[in-house]
């Protein structure tokens, strides 16, 4: 490399000077103590995280059970006086109302109790005498279809052979 | 790692900070090393991926004119300490000169091939790790430092610096 370009020598020598000097000594120091500090908050870390995942998991299974317990029809009415004295139509009309104003709120909130919120028991006679009559409706009687008589083909009588005579030359030209 | 960062970084600071980050990393991912390359070249991987990265966020606009404004003189007396081999004042200034102009243009390189020939000068690095950190094949890394020199040097010739063979 000894004829190598004066000035390469000098790009070198400058680009060795640019990159020259070793790390400072409390380097090492600093780097095991950002490891130990790295460490200690990793593990200070995972207590509130797995705090937070038990409530999460904690508030997620508390509401799952709240809406199997609870009822099963549930309105905003407010409260109504009902007994099993109370006509048909009375009930209808109030769950009329009730179904009114489910529709209008929130699925979710409807699940929720509420101070408004009545629960209205249900009549199974009542609901019985709402029910409409049954349907008499007459078997159809439909006759049986007898098998019909096989239908006879006659043959197809052959037909003669066609005789085609060749054109003349001027019907020829013509064409 | 200290060195791969100093030649990204140029700055001292950053480079340290830029190999701390680096080890803390490193450590973090230990598991992650598979054997495929030396311990050493993944750990300069990291290394040099921590200082690019450093480099990014601080190549602001604002921070660059401070530390060129700032560093011009704290620099100044280190390149007028260049040995001039015997030769007369005026010939130790004027070489204290084109090593300044030499540093400048080494600067002003695109960053792969600064990047290169600073990393290949360092002395610290084979061209294989070079190539490894850089993800580079090895004769493009060859290349890059060869291309770096001879725009140096033509630069340099515009400028009027000419140096003959030795």
């Amino acid at each position: 490399m000894k004829d190598r370009d004066p000035i390469d020598r000098v790009i070198d020598d400058v680009a060795r000077r640019l990159t020259a000097g070793g790390p400072p000594a409390p380097m090492r120091a600093r780097v095991v103590e950002r490891l130990t500090t790295d460490r200690t908050r990793a593990a200070a870390w995972i207590v509130p995280a797995i705090a937070v995942a038990a409530l999460v998991i904690a508030i997620v299974v508390g509401r799952s059970h709240r809406g199997v317990v609870a009822p099963a029809i549930v309105t905003e009415a407010p409260a109504v006086e009902s007994s099993p004295q109370q006509s048909a139509s009375d009930l209808l009309a109030v769950q009329e109302r009730a179904e009114v104003r489910r529709g209008a709120a929130a699925a979710p909130r409807a699940a929720m109790p509420g101070p408004e919120r009545v629960a209205v028991p249900i009549d199974e006679s009542a609901l019985g005498a709402l029910a409409p009559p049954p349907l008499n409706v007459p078997a159809i009687a439909v006759d049986r279809i007898e098998p019909a008589a096989p239908i006879a083909l006659s043959p197809l009588a052959d037909v003669a052979p066609l005789a085609i005579a060749p054109l003349d030359e001027l019907e020829g030209d013509r064409r | 790692m200290y060195r791969a960062a100093l030649a990204a970084l140029g700055s001292g600071a950053d480079a340290e900070d830029a190999a701390q980050e680096a080890f803390l990393l490193a450590y973090r991912r230990l598991n992650t090393f598979r054997g495929d390359a030396s311990f050493k070249t993944w750990l300069l991987t990291i290394a040099w991926r921590q200082a690019i990265n450093r480099r990014r966020r601080v190549a602001r606009l604002w921070r660059l004119a401070v530390r060129s404004a700032g560093a011009g003189h704290e620099e100044r007396s280190d390149w007028e300490g260049i040995p001039a081999n015997g030769h007369s004042p005026e010939d130790a200034a004027m070489q204290a000169e084109l090593y300044r102009a030499v540093r400048d243009e080494i600067r002003s390189l695109p960053a792969k091939l600064r990047d290169t020939l600073l990393l290949s000068q360092s002395g610290d690095y084979t061209y294989e790790e070079i190539g490894a950190m850089l993800k580079a094949p090895l004769g493009t890394v060859k290349w890059r430092v060869s291309a770096a020199r001879r725009l140096v040097r033509d630069r340099l010739n515009r400028r009027g610096y000419q140096l003959g063979p030795a």
